[in-house]
């Protein structure tokens, strides 16, 4: 039973009524109403309270625009969705939808006491209140006015829905599918061009669908059918109903959400277009006058498409408020359409000075120009100030213009006690007044001062008459303030759509060694570090990560291990300018290297800072292979090509990036040479023939290409293996098969950390932190005083020469059965709890070292360099500890290099 | 907010009505009894990176010049809206920072030290202390980048932002200071190294001191008083969803890629990222900024998932080559700067109007602006928070 369904037409599926709740009562509908139509057909007048006063509110509007009916909906994996525009949700077989922001129901609502208060809670009233005692605003004022805030409550609950983001392109955007834009459409179509018609309602017409105009006898009607095949016909044109043009930027882009009734939830598009069409139509504006927001108050065109749309009657007794006498007539004669007796109209020069009704509209008091005041019984307010043209998607990339249409602004009005400009955030005409009256007149003051504008309806309807206040209270004209900065979204659109599909484990790429399967069969566990995973260690049986560590480290020390580096970016650097553009890159000389020698190599950035590390190897006269960091890589790779391309596009260089076409794995330990030999490489591995830092190239067992490099990291013999990518899996079974006898052992990350830490190695990240320069980390001989390269000049800045500043050290216990505390800070005396102190350095890197058998770690120190054998003391307050250190070499293990030359 | 008579000639003269020039103009008054001074804004006041932030406020940096400014800010918030007899909403609800691995805990762990050891209140979190503090977070296996644990410093929180501009303005304007709206800056008389008058749209002003404190305007200003500064400009954005219920206590800063999230006291759930990363003046963003912010908030806060975007913004950010803030003197006797505080300048609000009301007063540099001097790229003296170099749209 639908009481207030008119018994013929609209544009909804009379052969089936489908169930849908509403706070748990059962009602009916049919298919093709949304939420609103349905709850008026069954004669639901009070649908949600308001954000401030919890005043009973109903049904405004018939759009995106509606500013009062929000709800809360089930979506289809039983999670409810807070703040839907009941005018915006399509009826579907048991819908549950659920009224918000009252206490204990939507009838009885407590809140709805703070009306009485409703002078102490004008706009801005927390500005002047709540300060005193100093901490009672984050107690508990804060605390309770969060509470009352807010409108809906959302679920912790994950998103179950499915959504895309996808893309398009055509000749001819056109927005809005009303007949404008079906004329657009069809003429651009004509031209031969690809066509998009964008509209967020379901069907293609706009309110030519639906809408009546006195004396028009269907001639509408006849025209838009024509007119829907001719678009059906049109094989360039592609309809898309249900979606919403949300935003438009710069050079053609418009961003779009489609709305799926099934399957995808929604799909977020981002259009190209050649040209585009705005015939985005306008947005009919109420009233204001007291009482403006009783359900039962509705726009006149909204009434209108309820009534011929929706086949609801939205009422029995009518009173119409609707400046513009064409809008009135074709509003008069939808009500007579629907058997809706017509109790009034506002005449000319007069005002409504009041309206009665606790949950729905009873009377309406017109003030007569004579100043008389008249009472109407009526249960339907039809209303309309004129129309606002909706400008947004011009707006927001700055071509705006505000256009009103159809206003008389003496018809408007803001007197009196509730009279709402902004229904949505409870903005009264009196708060626009106490908002210019307080100096906050321009637009954006007013806006933030009394929130105007602010929800989720965007102002949509509160625009106009905000504007008109504004103008009226500072005697500007009307039409000369604009309305407040536009920028996407036009109206709120799904976080979920506009992040895709890119949650949870696909929020970006994994990127994986070429070695992962294999790495994963030897039990490797994985660390995510920036796009990678990482091997970190490897344990045996139930091994932890500390005792896994020091058994690689000792692997490597003693015997021999293998490990991954084929994350390190690598680039292909030729041509005949190729060393004197390395040289330029680099801070060390290079210039003398020969074909089979590679070289450890520094990078400065322009001021001076250290960049990045790695290794340049020459392969061929004017060849060369350069290492980076792991972290740096794609930001050295993206700086090299910005050097060569920006600054000296006249060098002959060649840049590839190779960093994914080789598997690279490192044997190192005193067993590493053996084992190569044994993999018979097809050079010689001798230490005379193949020395310390050299490059070779061979092949592995006569049929695997690779390339070796002598070189190290570890502090022990080490050579880095590289293949082709897609053999590593061959090249890492191998190693394992022939290493077997030499103790072979794959090792991690933590253990080249481990590793490098106690051979005194700098790293990005830790020593290598964007604030060093190469004297900082004990690396000034390498610099070079022969030539000019990038972060030569600004190196010589005097507070980069000076010092005092923090230098790279190593650190030793005083006691060396302490350990030194993670992350700690350096102080010249114990640190005791509570203690505030100067700091004078930090760690960098800390470890238990297992060759060393005690805690050692590296550290900047101011005057680092200058303090040799000094005590002083590490203070970390997290760990509440404090410990007494001494500054040493940062070289812990073989300083003298001996094993990597014997 | 009266309409002002401008006066032919003030002692001082503050151009930009952020809330950086407002601070500035009521200590002038409050702590060194000075109110001859005028604040010009060429549009309205806080309507540039004031009211276009996340209104977070901490003092969480490893670099000591750094901490210190932010930390004494964090002073002074906390009595400010006493002071100003106006509710600026410090809410000190905790700001926890995630790191997503070991490493980055212990880079976290070292500046949690640093700020302990300089007095302020910081802890280190594991993943199961997160969650406690901040129930709605999820730190489940399924996320891309696993958090390993956090930086908590308990003072960090928000302020309402607009309350900030609006309430020095007040002080600053019942201590007799003019404050003059759609007034902007078109030259700068300057002779023998020093500015005699500032033109403006209403006509030349004189002045013995001006202050440039203008944000996205700097770089365009100094062109105007005859010197370059070392400051790109670059487009910085952020959103908010529809209003609900309390859902999310803490101000939470997701570290793989950027995402920073808090809810404001009406009930949005704002969220911030990095920069667009390129050079504009245009204040429109890009919109795959929101995206990218987005899907990285998705990650701890799922639950976003069924929310709406509802509204966003967009300004220019001032960042200069060390991605810190330049604070002092000019090449210009009497002309003082302030300004390269890129997306990082809400926070620092008070204590710059504090020190920097000293320096126009007393013509001494206070010791916390000392490190932000202009010279120190000159000097190589860089305060790089971030260790990114001169690159400023990674910062």
């Amino acid at each position: 039973m639908q009481a207030s369904r008119l018994e013929s037409g609209g544009a909804i599926d009379r052969s089936s009524s489908i169930e849908f709740f509403f706070d748990g009562r059962s009602l009916r509908g049919y298919p093709g109403d949304t939420l609103a139509s349905a709850l008026l057909a069954n004669n639901v007048s009070i649908v949600a309270r308001s954000i401030k006063y919890h005043r009973p509110r109903g049904i405004l509007s018939a759009g995106l625009e509606e500013p009062n009916a929000l709800v809360a909906c089930a979506d289809e994996t039983g999670n409810l969705i807070p703040n839907l525009k009941a005018t915006e949700v399509w009826l579907q077989s048991g819908l549950k939808a659920h009224s918000q922001n009252n206490w204990p129901c939507l009838k009885i609502d407590v809140g709805a006491l703070l009306q009485l208060f409703s002078r102490f809670l004008s706009a801005g009233f927390y500005y002047k209140t709540f300060m005193w005692p100093i901490s009672g605003w984050p107690r508990v004022y804060e605390k309770l006015i969060r509470q009352v805030a807010g409108q809906g409550r959302i679920s912790l609950a994950a998103d179950k829905k499915c959504y895309d983001r996808r893309q398009a392109r055509c000749d001819t955007l056109v927005i809005g599918a009303g007949s404008q834009g079906i004329v657009e459409a069809l003429a651009a179509s004509g031209r031969d061009e690809s066509v998009l018609l964008v509209d967020q309602d379901s069907g293609v017409g706009g309110s030519s669908q639906w809408d009546l105009q006195p004396g028009d006898a269907g001639i509408q009607q006849q025209w838009l059918k024509q007119k829907l095949i001719q678009l059906e016909q049109a094989s360039n044109i592609r309809c898309m109903t249900n979606t919403l043009a949300f935003g438009q930027y710069d050079h053609g882009l418009v961003l779009a959400v489609e709305q799926h009734k099934s399957g995808v939830h929604s799909i977020y598009w981002r259009i190209r277009a050649r040209r585009i069409v705005l015939a985005t139509g306008s947005i009919e504006q109420p009233l204001i006058f007291p009482g403006n927001d009783r359900p039962g108050i509705m726009l006149a065109a909204a009434t209108r498409q309820y009534i011929y749309r929706f086949a609801v009657k939205p009422g029995r007794r009518a009173f119409l408020a609707i400046i513009d006498p064409e809008e009135r007539a074709a509003t008069a004669a939808a009500l007579v359409h629907a058997g809706i007796e017509i109790v009034g109209e506002l005449g000319e020069g007069e005002v409504i000075s009041a309206t009665k009704g606790r949950y729905r509209l009873k009377k309406v008091y017109v003030f007569s120009r004579q100043g008389q005041q008249k009472a109407y019984q009526c249960d339907l307010l039809c209303v309309s100030a004129g129309w606002a043209r909706n400008s947004d998607l011009s707006g927001q990339i700055g071509k705006y213009r505000f256009e009103a249409a159809g206003n008389s602004q003496d018809q408007v009005h803001k007197g009196g006690a509730w009279s709402f400009v902004d229904y949505q955030n409870d903005v009264q005409g009196s708060d626009i007044e106490s908002a210019v009256h307080e100096g906050f007149s321009h637009v954006e003051h007013t806006k933030r001062y009394t929130t105007v504008g602010m929800g989720t309806d965007q102002g949509k309807t509160s625009w106009y008459g905000t504007t008109q206040a504004l103008a009226d209270l500072t005697g500007r004209q009307f039409g000369t303030i604009s309305r407040t900065t536009m920028r996407p979204p036009y109206s709120p659109v799904s976080f979920g759509a506009l992040a895709g599909a890119n949650t949870d484990q696909h929020m970006m790429p994994v990127r994986r060694s070429p070695f992962h399967s294999v790495l994963e069969k030897y039990g490797c566990v994985f660390q995510t570090s920036g796009e990678w995973l990482y091997s970190r260690y490897f344990p045996v049986a139930d091994e932890s990560m500390t005792d896994a560590v020091r058994r690689e480290v000792f692997a490597v020390r003693n015997a021999v291990g293998c490990v991954d580096m084929s994350t390190l970016g690598k680039v292909d650097v030729k041509g005949s300018d190729a060393i004197r553009f390395l040289s330029r890159v680099y801070c060390n000389d290079i210039e003398n290297i020969q074909a089979g020698r590679l070289r450890y190599a520094v990078m400065l950035r322009e001021d001076g800072m250290v960049f990045d590390d790695g290794t340049v190897s020459c392969l061929a006269d004017n060849h060369f292979l350069i290492t980076m960091t792991t972290a740096n890589s794609v930001s050295v790779w993206r700086w090299l090509n910005r050097l060569l391309q920006v600054h000296w596009p006249q060098l002959d260089v060649q840049l590839t990036l190779v960093s994914d076409h080789y598997a690279s794995l490192a044997i190192s330990g005193p067993n590493a040479r053996v084992l190569l030999a044994d993999m018979s490489p097809g050079f010689e591995c001798n230490k005379g023939d193949f020395p310390f830092a050299s490059v070779r190239t061979g092949w592995l067992d006569e049929k695997v290409s690779c390339r070796v490099f002598s070189l190290s990291y570890s502090g022990e013999s080490c050579f880095e293996i590289n293949v082709p990518a897609r053999h590593a899996h061959w090249l890492y079974q191998r190693v394992i098969e022939l290493g077997a006898d030499y103790g072979i052992t794959p090792y991690g990350l933590e253990a080249l950390d481990v590793l490098r830490i106690e051979k005194g190695h700098i790293s990005v990240g830790a020593e290598i932190d964007g604030r060093t320069t190469p004297q900082d980390l004990g690396l000034a001989s390498m610099v070079s005083i022969h030539k000019d390269f990038v972060g030569a000049s600004l190196l010589q800045r005097p507070v980069l020469k000076d010092t005092n500043r923090l230098q790279l050290v190593g650190l030793v216990p005083v006691d060396n059965t302490h350990d030194i505390p993670t992350a700690a800070q350096l102080v010249d005396q114990e640190w005791h709890t509570g203690d505030v102190m100067n700091s004078i350095g930090r760690m960098t890197a800390v470890i238990n070292s297992p060759t060393l058998g005690c805690s050692i770690g590296l550290a900047l120190l101011e005057r680092g360099h200058h303090r040799a054998r000094d005590t002083l003391w590490t203070a970390s307050p997290i760990e509440n500890r404090s410990t007494e250190v001494r500054v040493v070499d940062r070289c812990f293990y073989d300083p003298g290099g001996s094993r990597l030359r014997d | 907010m009266p309409s002002v008579a401008l006066k032919d000639r003030y002692d001082i003269i503050i151009v930009g009505g952020g809330a950086h020039g407002l601070a500035c103009a009521h200590y002038l008054a409050r702590n060194h009894d000075i109110a001859d001074v005028l604040v010009l804004d060429s549009a309205w006041i806080g309507g540039g990176n004031t009211g276009r932030n996340t209104a977070i406020v901490r003092s969480d940096y490893l670099l000591e010049a750094s901490f210190k400014l932010k930390n004494f800010s964090l002073e002074l918030w906390k009595s400010l809206s006493q002071e100003l007899n106006y509710n600026v909403m410090y809410s000190p609800r905790g700001y926890i920072d995630l790191a997503h691995s070991d490493g980055e805990l212990e880079h976290f762990m070292c500046r949690a030290n640093a700020m302990r050891l300089s007095g302020a209140r910081a802890e280190i979190l594991s993943p199961q202390q997160i969650e406690s503090l901040e129930p709605s977070i999820n730190l489940h296996t399924k996320s891309r980048f696993p958090v390993s644990g956090g930086l908590f410093q308990p003072d960090g929180g928000v302020v309402r932002h607009d309350a900030v501009a609006w309430g020095f303005a007040r002080s600053a304007g019942r201590a007799g200071i003019d404050i003059v709206q759609n007034c902007g800056v078109s030259g700068f008389g300057v002779r023998n190294s020093r500015i005699n008058w500032v033109q403006t749209v209403r006509g030349k002003i004189h002045c013995d001191k001006v202050l440039i404190t203008a944000a996205g305007a700097s770089s365009k200003l100094a062109r105007l008083a005859g010197f370059e500064l070392p400051v790109e400009m670059i487009n910085v954005q952020a959103f908010v969803s529809e209003p609900v219920k309390p859902v999310l206590d803490k101000v939470i800063n997701y570290n793989a890629g950027l995402a920073y999230i808090s809810q404001t006291g009406k009930g949005e759930l704002v969220m911030g990222g990095a920069t667009d990363g390129y050079p504009s003046f245009a204040r429109r963003g890009s919109f795959l900024r929101i995206e990218d912010t987005l899907v990285r908030a998705l990650q701890i806060f799922p639950f976003l998932s069924n929310l709406r975007l509802m509204r966003h913004w967009s300004g220019t950010a001032d960042i200069p080559m060390d991605g810190n803030a330049i604070v002092g003197k000019s090449p210009l006797e009497n002309l003082y700067l302030n300004c390269g505080w890129g997306y990082a300048g809400f926070k620092a609000t008070p204590a710059v109007g504090w020190t920097m009301a000293e320096l126009l007063a007393t013509d001494r540099l206070p010791d916390l602006l000392a490190p932000f001097a202009l010279d120190r790229f000159k000097s190589g003296a860089l305060i790089d928070d971030a260790g990114i170099g001169p690159y400023p749209w990674l910062h």
